[in-house]
Order: structure tokens, then C-alpha cells, then sequence
């Protein structure tokens, strides 16, 4: 296990220097100049090349990368070329914002799709069910901005009862929540009904049952733990999805997160603030796949020696 | 009635569902290619706004512009885009997968850091660094979900390439002394293909999904061309004065996803069958 | 790291529990973007000066009917050569309770027109010297300068503290309203100066710009009575509040003119024949409709009638929409089949809606036009900077002063990203900034009347400035420059 573990781990930091050479060097070819963009339609050339010199982007590639990236690892993020602020500070004020939004959401989504998912199989023939059945179907198949335009139109708009948009406290989270969480509950649902299905044919669960143990007890104590590692895989794929979500859906709703930093940053050619943005992102996405590799590992040691 | 049996039930039902309706969805666009009631770039300030009726059975929109000839006009573009990044990712995915399963070693645990690299940048985020890298458009859609797709392909490919490795038929074929060649032409690729066949289905859904919110997002088909995204996101301010030109473009896009992730499921079937020996 | 994160989410758990029950006096105001920098020589955004408008102040400011009237200082003299000015300074404070000073005065000015600090130092080099004298300010110009008094009440004039720091996050100035807090993405915070030096006090004890990119959240939040004025609503959702009880939207014309730009330089565009074709070919009323919802005036010259006195009304007939003409111009300059790209910038979108239904109208006279649309950063590089691109479609903001304007249509302009160049012209504008009164106006109406036939671009119209707010708000006062008001708003 110590070695899985290792090698995990050092995966994990690999990956993410893989990925930060990536995004650093695609994001130097721009063609949009920075300089001349925070100059706008009145700037003078010699303002332009004195914040060239300023922004040191007249020096080598790689010595801009490993200057940067030294600099990421000791914590100094550097300034916000849009917002002359330090990217920490206007960082510090998005993360929580879209880290709550997306746990929220897969919290939710587990909190729905466990009974929703258990139903399913077990009663899989009442019409109940099939409805069930097809609300998650069409659930994976709607945009979710779409949803999000709706959601608002019927609850902000017709009725009045929840903020439209903007962050105004937890009511402003409701819609969002609900919106990112839709796919997720179905994926999840699907999945832990698939994961059930196939653990009540195995032969250790008649076996359970035909010692006389209750429906109830055989799903909760044999059923659902062996059942859990599909939709346990399911999740851990699903949180790059669950990202891509976010920034959308924070357009949608116009919430001061991540997403929307990160969108106003590639717009802008805000180099500083895209670099640390996608960087959290992409270690956000890294810790959760490394903690769920290992989360699985335990629960299942085949993979362990794989 | 045991699992299994409520499975295959399920399944055949859906596989009619994800056929009729994908197939519906081909001859639409199909029939698009060809005809369509109006122009569907022609403008007429005049009729701006007008709801569903005879002669605009889908209505207008800011532009006057007829819906319904918009919406087949832009099946194409919103399915084309998705078939030519998912069969370029696969076609990548497949290449790269193959190699890291078949050679292993060194060269698979390469491939596969590089995957999850990839992995860990979703196609909308990818799809957003190329559109700041050049202007929006097709392309950065393309290339964008494209790269998104190689990992989940790249895995499937390995997978199954590792695990058909180990039968016995292949071991007996390397025995008989069949050459590697061979043995990936003869024996692994004809059982990769219903793995693809799902991955292919499931990926296509996921792929027009993210062109249209790109489009939403502003990076994806631009004006006049439309696709269901575009369309979504020029409708968005006149949802409450017209609100045909927000519901259609989106009904749209949900048909055609759950189509094709029904269609994956039918594939799903075919391969139990195949296993199980039904 | 997570350590770090645990605190600002238990935070805004607080917050969201505390969140809600605003006190009386406040003010939410919704813009789409937040400012750059608050350092009046480093900043360039249009969104900075909308709210620093109501923190700084100059020796003078703008009056909403595009004149100047006396700011910190209380009056001022100019010799008889039109060469020196004299500003008397009064007694006024700023916001972290220091006087002005002589001294605060000329650091300012010299620190706006050091073209080593200043972003826009080059807007202020007809000066050549300020000093400072007892109670007064003396600013010394090489030649005369009808121009020069209006750009004194720019931005980057404004007056702050001469040993002040980090002016780009905690501005100060003089004027009614001090920055309190600033989060960005989010909100700025201001809050009412009670030592403004004119005595008096504003309405609204604290005023909160809230930063709303998506114009319809902006609508729906103004709807919920979370936001009480958008200053500049885009025209699509105009219709979202037109009849919405307890909301009122006040119009008027916004002093920008929007224009197709053509590329002069760039074949077969430096032929007058094919922009001119151009020009006729466009039906500028269904623009007017289909686009701005009848929201604008049509223009048929380079400055907008919101700058009366200088605007010429006659140039009505020098370009109707006629297609049949412009055909045959077509014709005649041997590009029927022309084929080219028009570049519209994709954060505007009023410019993408009228380069739509442009293109449209263009086809129908057998043209093949390309749309592309492009991000602002691409726009402003590929189009302003390197001038290339075919035809494309901007808004140039209004100054106060016709020669700001029109100065940038002058062959040698580092702005001129028409490429266009007429010696008649640029003689005139020479003319113009020396000369005043009815002569000054003569050479203006007829500068317009080259650029209308030589066609640099072909204008479209000044659109609205669409105010939406709470119908409780008073006072609402628009300027033919890009700002917010705040002083004069009451409930």
C-alpha cells in the first residue's frame, strides 16, 4: 500500500507540472499583447514599451517560466495585470465562493441519487421507477445553462422567490446548486442502480437472503458497500466535469467565482490571474482523482496491483 | 424476474428509443442540408418576434428570422462539429490507447500520465485557452473537444486491449506464432470495436453538449451561422418576450444528447450479449 | 492551503447568515465591469472614470451640458495671447482631511503630463509649464488652445495629495464621494465626503457599484429591488423594465459615435467609389430598428449633435440609402463580385447586431462579406493597433471638445486606424484648435463635410444612453461624457 501510495503521489505532482508547462507556454503564444491591452484605444508607444519592460515580457520563454513557477510554489502569485491587485487577493475572494458552490453541488447530488438510485433497482418494475428512470435519462441530455435560463425564468422571474442572479447571500446558491447538481444526481443515480443490479444477481446476496436476513439489512449491509464502486469511480471522473460545469453555471448566474475570474482573465489576456486560476483548478481536480485512487485502493486491493 | 433479465428488457426497449430518435435527428439535419421553409440567415425587421403560427411554425426571432429553418440549418453545423471532434479524438485516442496497452511498460506509463494530465483540463477549459490563443470560432471548438476526448478513449482502447491480451485465443494465437500485427488486426481491434461503439455514442452526446454551452459561453459558432448554443444565447435577453426562441433551440439539444447516450446504452447491451454468450 | 481556504467559506457562511436588512441611504448601482486602476494617469477604461468621477476632481469639471465650470479652482484668468492661465485656488479638503495645496496642484499636473508615468501624457503637451504661486496656479501653454481648458476636467487632470501612495487602490481626492471599499469582481463601496468643499452634503450616505456582466441579471436584480439604477442598460433588454411598474428609464443621446471604419489603406478600399457604395448600400433606419430598437439617432457626421455648436446638420443627403447607385458604383470601380471581412468587436453587443444585419444588406448588392468577430484584446491589437483588417465596426467616445474628436481623422494621428488622409483636412484641424468663436466653427462644419463625402468610415448613429432605475430616484443628470452622477441623485 506505502508504495501505491507513493507512486500515486508522485504522479499527481508530475501532472501537475505537465500541466502548468502546457497552460504557461499555450498562453504565451497569444496574440493579443497584454501591454496594449490594459492601454486601451489611448495609449502612447512609449507607455506601451515601458510596460512591456514592466511585465518582463521582452525576456526568454523559459525564463519567464521558471521565474514563475518558482514563484507559484513559494505562494507569490503575482500582481493581476487587469485589476493591478495581487492575484492571491482577488483568488482568495473567488475560490470559496465556487469551491462551496461545486461541493454543495456534489453533495446534493449524492444526497438525491442514493435513494433515487436504490429505488430504481430494487422496484425496478413499478411505473415509479420508470419515471426515475427516464428523469435521469433526459437530466444527462439537458445544457446546463439551459436549465439555469429556465430555473431563473420561473423562479426569479415569474414567481419572485429566489435572487436572478449576482451574490447575495446563501438564497443566491439555491439555483446554481440545483442546476450543477441535475446531471451529477443522474449519473450518480444510474450508477449506483447499475452497481445495485449487479450485486443482487451475485450469489453471496441470495445466499444472505436465503438465510433468512431482511431485505433491508442484506441492501444496507452487503448490497450498497460493494454497489458504492461504481458510482465512487463515477464521481471521481466526474469532477473535471464538474469544473467545466461551474464555470458556466457562474455565468449563467453571474456569481463572482472562479469561472467567471478565469473567463474575464482569458478575455482580458490577464496572464498572471489565468496561470493561478487554472492551476488551482487543475490541483483541485488532481487532489480529488489522488484522493479518490486511494479511497478506492483501500476499498479494493485488485487495484492496487494492477 | 432476475437483473439481468430486467436489463436486457430495458435495453431492447431504449435501443428502439436511441435508434428512432437519432435517426429522426439524421434525416432532420439531412433534410436541412437540402431544404429549408426559409433562409435561414434572411433577414425581416418587420417580422421580428412573431410566436409560432402556419406560416413560422417555430415563430421568428430578433431578427425576423425563421426558427425552424434555423434550427435544421444548425443541426448541421451543431452535429458536424461534434462528429469531427469526437472522431478525431478517437482516432487519437485509439492510436495512443492501443500502443500503451499492447507495448506497456514504460511507454504505457507515459501515455497514461499524459491522459490524466489531459483529463485534469476539461474541454470547455481547453476550448476557452485556444479561443484567448486564436479568435472563436469552429476551430477552437474542434480542437477543444477533440483533445477533451482523446483520455476517455485512450483508456477504453487500453483496457480492453490488456484484457483481450490475456485470453486464451490470443495467447493461443501468439503461440502458434502470430506476429503483433496480427494479432492487433485479427484479434484485438474486431473486440474493441463495441467498446468503442459505446465510448463513440457517450463522447458524441458529451461533445454537442460542449459546443453549445461554448457557444453560450461566447466562444464557440459565430454569427450569422447558427448553432443550437448560439442560437441559445442571442435568444437569452428575450426570454420573457418570446419564449419559443429559448424553449426550441434547448429541446433541441436535449433530444439529440439523450438520443445518442440511448444509443450507447444499446451498444452496452450488444456487448453483455456477446460476453455472456446470449 | 486548505488552512488558508477554511477561513474566508466559514466567512462567507457569516456573511450569509448576517447578509441582508440594508440600511436607509444606500445606493446600488449595477455596472457591467470593474475600473483598472483608481491613479488618474494609469488608468484607461471608460469604467473607471464612470466612478471615479465622484472621488476625484480637477481645477474644473464637466457640466452635463457639456461646458466647464469652476472645481477646486474658484475661478481664473487667461492673458490676452491666449497663452497663460491663471487658476485661483479655493479652500477645499481632501478626503484624508489635508488641504489642497499650491504644491498638491503642480505635482498633480506635472505627474499627468510626464509621458515616463503618464498612460496620456501626450493629451497635455501643448503645456509648457506649471508653477505655482502664492494662492494660484500658473499654467503656461506654447501656443493658444481652444481645446485646453476642457481637457482639464479629464481623468487624468485630476488633483490628489502630492506625496500620496498607491493611488491605484486607495484613491484619494476631493470630491463627494471617498472609495471605502473595494472588492474586486464584485463591489466598490463608496461613502459620502462630509467636507466636500461646496458645503454640501449628498443624499445617499453610501453607494454601492456592483459589478453585473450580464445584462440580464442586471434587469433581474433591478426588478428585485436589489439594484436601483443601472446607468447604461444594453438596448436588448430595454423591453424587460419598458413597462415595469415602479421603473422608470431615462434616455439620452450618449455622445458616441458609432461607426463602420474602413480601411483606407487597403485595396480596393482606397477607391472613394466602393466606400461610397458601401455607404449607399446601407439601410441605416432597419439598423436602427433591428439593432438599437429604435434607440438612437441616425448620424451622418463625425461628431454627434450632442455636441451643438459644432455639428453639422446639413450633411442629411450626401449619403441616402440608395442600392441602385451604389451598384453601379460597383460597376464602375470593377467590384461587383467584391469579396471581404468585416471585424466586429465581440463585447459589444450592438456593434455585433448591426454587423449582422450590415452584412445582410451589403450581400444584397452581390457582396460576400465574412463576419468576424473578435475579442476586444484582438480587436484593439489587429485592428486599432496594426490596422489590419477590411472593415469593422466601433464606437468612438465623445470628448467635450470637437478637436479631441475630430483631430484623430488627421493623416499623422497614431489613432487615425482608418488610414486616411486628405490635406485639406488636416490643415483645417490645425486651423481649428488656433482659432475661435464663429471662424472656429466654420472650419469644423466644414471638416465634417470632407469626412462625410470622402467617407474615412460610414457613420451610423449616436445611440441612447438608456438609464434604468427605481422610479424613487431623483435627480438623475446625464453628460456627454461617460459618468455617474452621484452628488445630484436623491430619493
Amino acid at each position: 500500500m506505502k508504495r501505491y501510495l507513493w507512486r500515486r503521489a508522485g504522479g499527481f505532482l508530475l501532472t501537475a507540472v505537465l500541466v502548468s508547462a502546457a497552460t504557461f507556454f499555450v498562453l504565451q503564444v497569444l496574440p493579443g499583447d497584454p501591454a496594449l491591452l490594459m492601454l486601451g484605444t489611448e495609449g502612447s508607444p512609449e507607455a506601451y514599451a515601458r510596460l512591456r519592460q514592466e511585465l518582463s515580457l521582452d525576456q526568454p520563454l523559459l525564463q519567464r517560466y521558471l521565474k514563475w513557477f518558482s514563484a507559484f510554489l513559494a505562494g507569490q502569485w503575482g500582481n493581476s495585470w487587469r485589476y493591478s491587485l495581487p492575484v492571491r487577493e482577488l483568488v482568495g475572494q473567488a475560490f470559496p465562493l465556487s469551491f462551496v458552490l461545486a461541493l454543495l453541488a456534489v453533495g446534493s447530488a449524492a444526497l438525491a441519487a442514493l435513494p433515487a438510485g436504490m429505488y430504481m433497482a430494487v422496484r425496478s418494475d413499478r411505473l415509479g421507477s420508470r419515471l426515475l428512470s427516464l428523469f435521469t435519462q433526459v437530466g444527462l441530455g439537458l445544457p446546463q445553462f439551459w436549465v439555469g435560463i429556465l430555473l431563473i425564468q420561473f423562479f426569479a422571474v415569474q414567481l419572485r422567490l429566489l435572487p436572478a442572479g449576482g451574490y447575495d447571500g446563501w438564497r443566491s446558491l439555491i439555483l446554481p446548486v440545483a442546476t450543477l447538481a441535475l446531471p451529477r444526481t443522474a449519473v450518480l443515480g444510474r450508477f449506483l442502480r447499475a452497481g445495485v443490479l449487479e450485486v443482487l444477481g451475485q450469489d453471496y446476496v441470495r445466499f444472505a437472503r436465503s438465510k433468512g436476513l431482511s431485505g433491508t439489512t442484506v441492501l444496507f449491509k452487503h448490497v450498497l458497500r460493494n454497489a458504492a464502486l461504481g458510482p465512487l469511480t463515477a464521481a471521481g471522473v466526474q469532477f473535471a466535469q464538474l469544473v467545466a460545469g461551474t464555470i458556466v453555471v457562474e455565468q449563467v448566474f453571474g456569481l463572482p467565482g472562479l469561472g467567471q475570474l478565469l473567463l474575464n482573465g482569458v478575455f482580458q489576456r490577464d496572464l498572471p490571474l489565468v496561470q493561478t486560476a487554472v492551476m488551482l483548478v487543475v490541483l483541485v481536480i488532481l487532489a480529488f482523482d489522488l484522493a479518490f485512487d486511494l479511497c478506492l485502493g483501500m476499498l479494493d486491493p485488485r487495484i492496487r496491483y494492477e | 424476474m432476475n437483473s439481468s433479465q430486467v436489463k436486457v428488457m430495458e435495453a431492447v426497449k431504449r435501443r428502439y428509443w436511441g435508434l428512432m430518435m437519432v435517426g429522426l435527428l439524421l434525416a432532420l439535419t439531412l433534410l436541412g442540408l437540402f431544404f429549408t421553409p426559409y433562409d435561414p440567415n434572411a433577414v425581416n425587421i418587420a417580422a421580428r418576434f412573431q410566436p409560432p403560427d402556419r406560416e413560422h411554425l417555430l415563430g421568428t426571432d430578433h431578427f425576423g428570422r425563421d426558427v425552424l429553418s434555423r434550427i435544421l440549418w444548425g443541426a448541421r453545423i451543431s452535429l458536424a462539429v461534434g462528429i469531427a471532434a469526437v472522431c478525431l479524438g478517437a482516432a487519437a485516442g485509439v492510436f495512443l490507447g492501443s500502443a500503451a496497452g499492447f507495448f506497456g511498460g514504460w511507454w504505457d506509463e507515459l501515455l497514461m500520465r499524459l491522459s490524466t494530465a489531459l483529463q485534469a483540463l476539461p474541454s470547455i477549459l481547453l476550448a476557452l485557452l485556444f479561443a484567448a490563443v486564436w479568435s472563436p470560432g469552429v476551430p477552437v471548438v474542434l480542437w477543444g473537444i477533440a483533445l477533451g476526448n482523446i483520455p476517455s478513449f485512450l483508456r477504453v482502447t487500453r483496457n480492453q486491449v490488456l484484457s483481450i491480451k490475456e485470453r486464451p485465443y490470443v495467447e493461443a494465437a501468439r503461440a502458434l506464432g502470430a506476429g503483433d500485427l496480427r494479432i492487433v488486426l485479427r484479434h484485438i481491434f474486431p473486440n474493441l470495436r463495441d467498446a468503442l461503439l459505446v465510448q463513440f455514442s457517450v463522447s458524441l452526446a458529451g461533445a454537442i453538449l460542449a459546443e453549445a454551452s461554448l457557444s453560450y459561453l461566447g466562444v464557440g459558432i459565430q454569427p450569422p451561422d447558427p448553432s443550437w448554443g448560439r442560437m441559445l444565447r442571442e435568444a437569452q435577453p428575450y426570454g420573457s418576450l418570446a419564449p419559443w426562441l429559448v424553449l426550441v433551440p434547448g429541446l433541441f439539444i436535449a433530444f439529440a444528447v439523450v438520443g445518442f447516450n440511448l444509443l450507447g446504452d444499446t451498444w452496452i447491451l450488444g456487448r453483455e450479449r456477446v460476453y455472456k454468450g446470449e | 492551503m486548505w488552512k488558508r481556504m477554511l477561513v474566508p467559506v466559514v466567512a462567507i457562511w457569516i456573511l450569509c447568515t448576517l447578509g441582508g436588512g440594508a440600511a436607509a441611504q444606500v445606493l446600488n448601482i449595477a455596472i457591467p465591469q470593474d475600473p483598472d486602476s483608481f491613479d488618474p494617469i494609469k488608468t484607461v477604461a471608460a469604467a473607471t472614470s464612470e466612478v471615479a468621477f465622484n472621488i476625484y476632481e480637477g481645477l474644473v469639471k464637466a457640466t452635463p451640458d457639456g461646458g466647464v465650470e469652476p472645481a477646486l479652482a474658484s475661478h481664473w484668468t487667461v492673458d490676452e495671447e491666449g497663452t497663460r492661465y491663471t487658476f485661483y485656488l479655493r479652500e477645499a479638503f481632501f478626503h484624508d482631511g489635508q488641504q489642497v495645496t499650491v504644491t498638491d496642484v503642480v505635482t498633480s499636473l506635472n505627474r499627468a503630463r510626464d509621458p515616463e508615468l503618464a498612460v496620456r501624457a501626450g493629451e497635455l503637451d501643448m503645456i509648457k509649464e506649471v508653477t505655482g504661486l502664492e494662492d494660484a496656479v500658473q499654467i503656461e501653454l506654447f501656443e493658444p488652445n481652444s481645446a485646453f481648458l476642457y481637457l482639464l476636467t479629464e481623468i487624468y487632470a485630476s488633483i490628489y495629495p502630492a506625496g500620496a501612495e498607491d493611488l491605484s487602490r486607495k484613491p484619494v481626492g476631493t470630491g463627494p464621494y471617498y472609495l471605502a471599499e473595494w472588492r474586486p469582481n464584485q463591489s466598490l463601496e463608496l461613502r459620502r465626503f462630509e467636507h466636500h468643499w461646496s458645503g454640501q452634503v449628498p443624499y445617499f450616505a453610501q453607494v454601492n457599484f456592483l459589478i453585473i456582466s450580464d445584462e440580464n441579471s442586471m434587469v433581474l436584480n433591478l426588478k428585485a429591488g436589489r439594484v436601483q439604477l443601472i446607468p447604461r442598460l444594453e438596448v436588448s433588454v430595454l423591453h424587460q423594465v419598458a413597462n415595469s411598474p415602479g421603473i422608470k428609464v431615462q434616455a439620452s443621446p450618449m455622445n458616441l459615435v458609432q461607426l463602420f471604419a474602413i480601411n483606407n489603406a487597403r485595396p480596393p478600399f482606397d477607391d472613394q467609389r466602393v466606400r461610397r457604395a458601401l455607404a449607399l448600400g446601407l439601410n441605416r433606419e432597419e439598423i436602427l430598428i433591428g439593432a438599437a430598437w429604435g434607440q438612437g439617432i441616425l448620424l451622418d457626421s463625425a461628431l454627434s449633435p450632442a455636441m451643438a455648436g459644432f455639428y453639422n446638420d446639413q450633411l442629411g443627403e450626401v449619403n441616402p440609402y440608395d442600392p441602385e447607385q451604389a451598384r453601379e458604383l460597383l460597376r464602375a470601380a470593377g467590384q461587383e463580385n467584391l469579396r471581404f471581412t468585416l471585424t466586429l468587436p465581440a463585447n459589444y453587443p450592438l456593434h455585433v447586431q448591426t454587423g449582422e444585419l450590415a452584412a445582410q444588406q451589403w450581400e444584397r448588392l452581390g457582396l460576400k462579406v465574412d463576419l468576424e468577430i473578435v475579442e476586444w484584446g484582438t480587436w484593439l491589437e489587429r485592428v486599432y493597433t496594426q490596422r489590419d483588417y477590411d472593415v469593422s465596426i466601433i464606437g468612438l467616445a465623445g470628448r467635450l471638445d470637437p478637436h479631441s474628436i475630430l483631430v484623430r481623422y488627421t493623416t499623422n494621428s497614431s489613432r487615425n486606424f482608418f488610414n486616411f488622409s486628405n490635406t485639406r483636412y488636416d490643415e483645417l484641424i490645425e486651423l481649428g484648435i488656433r482659432a475661435q468663436g464663429e471662424e472656429r466653427r466654420a472650419i469644423y462644419l466644414e471638416a465634417q463635410e470632407i469626412l462625410a463625402r470622402e467617407l474615412p468610415g460610414v457613420f451610423i448613429m449616436d445611440p441612447q444612453q438608456l438609464a434604468a432605475m427605481d422610479e424613487r430616484i431623483q435627480g438623475w443628470r446625464s453628460y456627454p461624457t461617460y459618468v455617474v452622477d452621484l452628488a445630484s441623485l436623491y430619493q
